[in-house]
């Protein structure tokens, strides 16, 4: 009886550590669009009559040539503002698979990189109001999708749990 | 007997499931690292354009761009693409350029220099009086001062068709550029492109972007930083000279001093932008320095 009671309790042990190490699963089914698009609108709203666009194929051609490696990204939506006077944007670029996140993220922050020395100083120069977005730029991974955005910090809060709750499983 | 058997089963059975149990905190370990390295990042700190100096020049033997002791007038000569020394063509000439660029062009207005002075018809820049080079240069729009509608360049080339454009774009986002010429050249060839296929006769110019003062505090690097980054994407502005079959103002070489900065009496004040003495020494560059398409 005894040594049942301590095979069942170290079974349970093994129970609680394998649920333990799953950690949160996203999912993998939501399209790069729908986080740039209602999920950022709902959390980042722009001023009335302003709108998020999606960026064009030159930019992407610029700035993106990586990103358009499909070996290594399966889609990827950004947006920015299409007010002239805030600098909001938001990308999702999502990985062919989970091994290639990482890749994806290392991407992602070297474009974060890049705008910060294109734009700090200009907009502190003329546009000083925006230049936060640009310091707390963050990217963040959820599975095989990276996320980024300049948003304020509060805005970029909003958006990030948005984003996660948008992509666990079974939400 | 059978006690013996159940026990030797029984420790069978504990050391499985302590390999079992040691499996899976080796699994459980993996996974949490992979989640510590792949959690939230903040974006690294930008480098100061230390990797700037690294880039190999490319330039076809100038030596014209950093501090130069050869007086501006030899280096130009040995340059193939850059203007050379000529008489001064005067305000006919003067008056038949038109200028594309950032705030340190439209500052030619403000500076009332050109004809017209502060009504200028000459100078073509964004409603903001300022223009960071992109991707999206072919869409930016310019106040046309012809009108006073806003245009694209192109739009505007296209109904101006003048005889001769001078471009000088790079100082805002500079930092950027020096770390990614390609981007910086991709960009301003976008703007070349956009200006010969709305005016193909019109004589393009590109004007190297000038050189700030040691005062200047507008970046996050400083001035001597700041100066060496302008001194990368002058190249790049040449090398599309040469690509392009255009021709090279080497103004930069007048306006500053064996320090590589600009000289203080240039200075407007901010340590980016000129007095109207400056502007003026620009502009004898340019009519001393006359691509051959002028016949007066």
């Amino acid at each position: 009886m005894k040594k049942r009671m301590i095979c069942v309790c170290l079974m349970l042990v093994l129970l609680s550590l394998s649920i333990v190490s799953c950690g949160p699963a996203y999912r993998t089914d939501v399209p790069s669009a729908r986080l740039t698009g209602d999920v950022l609108s709902s959390s980042a709203p722009l001023a009335t009559g302003d709108a998020y666009r999606e960026v064009s194929d030159n930019y992407k051609n610029m700035y993106f040539d990586k990103w358009n490696d499909t070996a290594v990204v399966k889609e990827y939506s950004v947006v920015q503002s299409e007010s002239a006077t805030d600098f909001n944007e938001a990308g999702a670029v999502v990985a062919v698979d989970e091994a290639h996140a990482e890749q994806v993220r290392q991407m992602v922050e070297d474009y974060l990189s890049l705008m910060h020395d294109y734009y700090a100083d200009f907009l502190s120069s003329y546009n000083a109001v925006e230049v936060e977005k640009i310091e707390s730029a963050e990217c963040r991974v959820y599975g095989r999708t990276v996320v980024y955005a300049f948003l304020t910090r509060a805005e970029q809060k909003a958006y990030f749990e948005a984003v996660e709750s948008t992509l666990k499983s079974g939400s | 007997m059978n006690e013996q058997k159940r026990m030797g089963r029984f420790q069978k059975t504990l050391i499985l499931l302590l390999c079992v149990l040691l499996l899976v905190s080796f699994v459980l370990l993996i996974v949490l690292t992979a989640k510590v390295r792949a959690g939230v990042k903040n974006r690294p700190v930008p480098s100061t354009p230390g990797s700037a100096e690294s880039r190999q020049p490319d330039d076809s033997g100038s030596a014209g761009e950093s501090g130069s002791d050869q007086p501006p007038e030899e280096t130009s000569q040995h340059s193939d693409v850059a203007l050379g020394l000529t008489a001064d063509a005067g305000s006919d000439y003067q008056n038949s350029i038109v200028f594309i660029g950032d705030s340190t062009t439209a500052h030619l207005r403000s500076r009332g220099v050109l004809e017209g002075g502060t009504d200028t018809k000459q100078v073509w820049c964004p409603s903001n009086n300022t223009l960071l080079l992109t991707s999206e240069i072919a869409s930016l729009k310019i106040v046309y001062p012809d009108t006073g509608e806003e245009l694209t360049i192109g739009q505007a080339a296209q109904a101006k068709k003048p005889a001769f454009v001078i471009v000088t774009v790079g100082i805002n986002g500079v930092i950027a550029f020096s770390k990614n010429t390609d981007l910086f050249e991709n960009c301003y060839q976008l703007l070349i492109d956009t200006i010969r296929q709305s005016s193909p006769d019109t004589v393009l110019m590109l004007q190297s972007v000038f050189p700030v003062s040691a005062g200047c505090d507008s970046f996050s690097v400083n001035a001597a930083s700041v100066n060496e980054c302008i001194d990368l994407i002058n190249k790049s502005v040449r090398k599309l000279c040469r690509e392009n079959g255009l021709h090279y103002l080497d103004t930069q070489s007048v306006l500053k001093g064996s320090d590589n900065m600009m000289l203080p009496e240039y200075d407007n004040g901010d340590g980016i932008h000129l007095t109207k003495n400056g502007y003026q020494v620009i502009l004898e560059y340019i009519r001393t320095h006359v691509p051959p398409e002028w016949k007066n």
